[in-house]
């Protein structure tokens, strides 16, 4: 339950978003933060956490997360999907539009909030569809999912073949101040693959992505978004040219942003081999190389956002052999631990890690979310920066247990999760 | 999982046969030396050992196949097992019944060993994973990556003409990007010491960073791949590669990649030449050359027999081994350590 004052003391209180780092008291009422340091006249808390030992940042921004509902709720529910959210230190996060109906209505998104408002344990943003059905031929009406809630419109991971289409659509989003979010997937060459066209499709005689898939779409994309100055967003940039082209791009000035997913941060094409279904991932795992260079354009800031790319599944959906698996992982509880990881390998320092997870996926959004500041709404995450601890199915709060990390000894770990000002999750040292 | 864990016991011995992938040269070359046993079974007025009585073979197809399907049955026959066919082709996922649902019902009629083929990459190796302890599985193809007992009895062939595998140079010519016998030729050859293994195709057969990904050399020239070859393998070309971006013709390609008696002179005067079938005349391969001298290619078909007969009985072997073991009072039957493992997956 919401106590209507708290105190969050002794806690390392660290906002990337205004360069804060320092050991300090913080004080909440109504659902806001009021005051950092000394505690306003007359505050009487009705509880103190105790944040001795811990970090206390903003509450994770993710941009990318499916939570199944409304249409696939045996894979996942806002309910089961928020409650894991909560449990990753996430406080936002942003739903794709390919539910079930897809959100091309301002009605399918307005179901997806109340839904969470009443249910949920995050703030749920649903992106709007890019085009009608996602179906890639018409144009949706963004105005009015704007008016019902959408900060971003996408088109998920399904095509817009028509180039033309494809640039009425960012020209028409942009009217709206409306972000673009693109998956950069050239489908006329990734459709029918399911791994990293390279050493290992070559040896399990598995189906390639070549590199070009995502290439060939991102010069296109790039191109469009220079030429109509409509913002973009790529989602889940996977190749290190990839990353070289955007970086070129964004130093001419082109409007673009982009975000990897957590995952290819950490796993390459060589944990596939034994045919594990639980790296299969849409874009795919490519190589080594790849991943270094994803890693440098993060710490760089070429790549300004990590997500979970979170996508739970039924057991099933992962039993059976390789190329009738479903992609996907389920990740929205190891999204903070793994950043962190990044921080003990010496990839980058805290205050960047976390800033690629919070206020920086924000500003993508165009919303003041991810931020520790006198007034701001208290999303918060209290962690612990050194606890190590080990995924595994027992506690695991999402309904999909599709994750390779399992048994993976990780560094950090959350302890409080408040969103609003209300604790969504707390768990025992 | 790891396909040499999953293959062999503690003890090294062959359990599954999914892949020449992680099987080492030892077990490779036991295969061969027990193949050489059973060819001359195949000889004898009663042409039937008892080395698999009183044990249940299910060849479960997903995918049509008659020559090889039919050599497993025989093999299985000539070993005195009880041989079941289940032809599942391809309307068993229509009806909504999941792989492993059709695994475990085969599993109550107490099957010993499933020969699978299935179009999928990797499917023989899920169904070991998640196979009942004493169960052995032996895969018959499984989409373009294995086929572990032809790639064998082409070994078997090889070594029966030419001897010692070091002193080789092996070509296989044609579709290699989509061909799971290519695959399985490629390991065992290098698994086996051949000291050179080349590729040749056009491009678009060829699969992403071959060279690095399979340690073989790339040719796209016929004649430049041939030259002082001793083994030739013919791949077989689908025809549906025809329609797609791959080739632009049969014409074409025979022009180009077929062998021929003028082509074949930049081989070694002893070079064998191999198939393994069906065979399209005139596409992959000149008729002259696929009934003359040079072509061993018959010979595969009755090889294979001993071979499938040999892996067969192997992994029998080791199972009967295992039962033996596991019914000692001193020792719980415990599901073996891949089984669990596979449970725990998804």
């Amino acid at each position: 339950m919401a106590e209507r004052q708290l105190t969050i003391a002794n806690g390392r209180v660290l906002d990337p978003a205004n360069g804060l780092d320092q050991v300090i008291d913080l004080h909440l009422s109504n659902g806001r933060i009021v005051a950092i340091g000394t505690a306003p006249e007359g505050f009487e808390p009705q509880r103190l956490i105790d944040a001795t030992g811990l970090v206390v940042c903003p509450g994770l921004v993710d941009l990318c997360a499916r939570l199944r509902e409304p249409g696939l709720e045996h894979k996942g529910t806002i309910e089961s999907e928020t409650a894991a959210a909560a449990a990753g230190g996430i406080t936002t996060l942003c739903c794709p539009p390919d539910t079930a109906p897809v959100i091309d209505t301002p009605a399918v998104a307005q179901l997806i909030r109340r839904r969470a408002k009443t249910r949920g344990q995050a703030r749920v943003l649903p992106v709007g569809a890019l085009t009608k059905g996602l179906a890639g031929q018409q144009i949706s009406e963004m105005a009015a999912l704007r008016e019902a809630g959408c900060p971003a419109v996408s088109n998920a991971d399904r095509p817009i073949r028509n180039t033309r289409v494809k640039r009425r659509a960012l020209e028409y989003a942009a009217t709206f101040d409306l972000t673009s979010i693109l998956h950069p997937a050239d489908h006329d060459l990734s459709d029918g693959g399911l791994v990293h066209e390279g050493r290992v499709s070559t040896q399990l005689g598995l189906p390639g992505i070549p590199e070009a898939a995502e290439t060939v779409a991102l010069a296109r994309d790039l191109a469009l978004a220079e030429q109509t100055g409509a913002r973009v967003h790529f989602r889940g940039l996977s190749t290190a040219r990839a990353t070289e082209m955007l970086a070129e791009a964004r130093s001419r000035g082109v409007a673009a942003s982009a975000d990897v997913s957590v995952h290819q941060l950490f796993l390459t094409e060589d944990d596939l081999y034994g045919f594990n279904a639980n790296a299969h991932v849409i874009p795919p795992l490519r190589t080594p190389k790849d991943r270094d260079a994803l890693r440098a354009a993060v710490a760089s800031g070429a790549i300004s956002a990590i997500c979970s790319d979170h996508r739970p599944h039924e057991p099933d959906a992962k039993l059976a052999p390789f190329p009738q698996t479903r992609p996907g992982i389920s990740a929205l509880e190891t999204l903070l631990s793994l950043v962190l990881e990044l921080v003990a390998e010496g990839v980058m320092d805290l205050g960047t890690a976390l800033a690629r997870v919070t206020c920086n996926p924000a500003d993508i959004l165009n919303r003041a979310f991810g931020r520790i500041e006198i007034g701001a709404r208290a999303d918060l995450c209290l962690f612990d920066l050194n606890e190590r601890w080990r995924p595994a199915p027992e506690h695991w709060l999402s309904q999909g247990r599709n994750t390779p990390f399992f048994g993976r000894e990780l560094r950090g770990r959350v302890r409080y999760t408040l969103s609003n000002g209300r604790l969504v999750y707390e768990r025992g040292s | 999982m790891d396909p040499r864990q999953l293959q062999l016991d503690d003890e090294g011995r062959l359990k599954h046969f999914l892949t020449t992938d992680g099987l080492d040269r030892a077990v490779l070359t036991e295969i061969l030396d027990r193949a050489e046993g059973f060819l001359s079974v195949s000889r004898q007025a009663v042409k039937k050992v008892p080395l698999c009585r009183g044990k249940i073979i299910a060849n479960v197809f997903f995918e049509n196949s008659t020559r090889t399907r039919t050599t497993f049955e025989l093999a299985a026959k000539r070993l005195s097992a009880d041989v079941l066919n289940v032809n599942i082709g391809t309307s068993a996922t229509a009806k909504g019944e999941t792989l492993l649902d059709t695994f475990r019902n085969l599993e109550a009629m107490n099957v010993d060993m499933f020969v699978v083929r299935h179009a999928d990459s990797g499917a023989a190796q899920f169904i070991a994973e998640h196979a009942a302890p004493f169960v052995s599985v032996i895969n018959a193809g499984d989409g373009s990556y294995a086929h572990p007992t032809q790639g064998m009895l082409d070994m078997f062939t090889i070594r029966r003409h030419k001897g010692a595998f070091e002193p080789l140079i092996a070509v296989i010519v044609g579709d290699v990007l989509h061909s799971r016998v290519a695959r399985s030729q490629i390991g065992a050859l290098r698994t086996l010491g051949a000291a050179e293994v080349r590729v040749v195709a056009p491009r678009t057969l060829i699969p992403a960073v071959a060279e690095e990904a399979l340690g073989v050399r790339v040719f796209t020239k016929l004649d430049d791949g041939i030259r002082d070859a001793d083994v030739i393998i013919m791949l077989r070309l689908q025809r549906e590669r025809m329609n797609g971006a791959f080739l632009p013709s049969e014409h074409e390609y025979f022009h180009l990649f077929g062998l021929t008696e003028q082509r074949i002179q930049q081989a070694k005067p002893d070079a064998i030449v191999m198939h393994p079938g069906p065979i399209n005349r005139g596409v992959e391969i000149d008729s002259s050359i696929a009934d003359g001298p040079r072509s061993v290619i018959l010979e595969q078909v009755s090889n294979g027999l001993a071979i499938r007969m040999a892996v067969m009985s192997m992994c029998i072997g080791t199972q009967n081994l295992a039962l033996a073991h596991a019914s000692r009072p001193a020792e719980a039957l415990a599901p073996s350590p891949e089984a669990a493992q596979g449970a725990q997956h998804g």
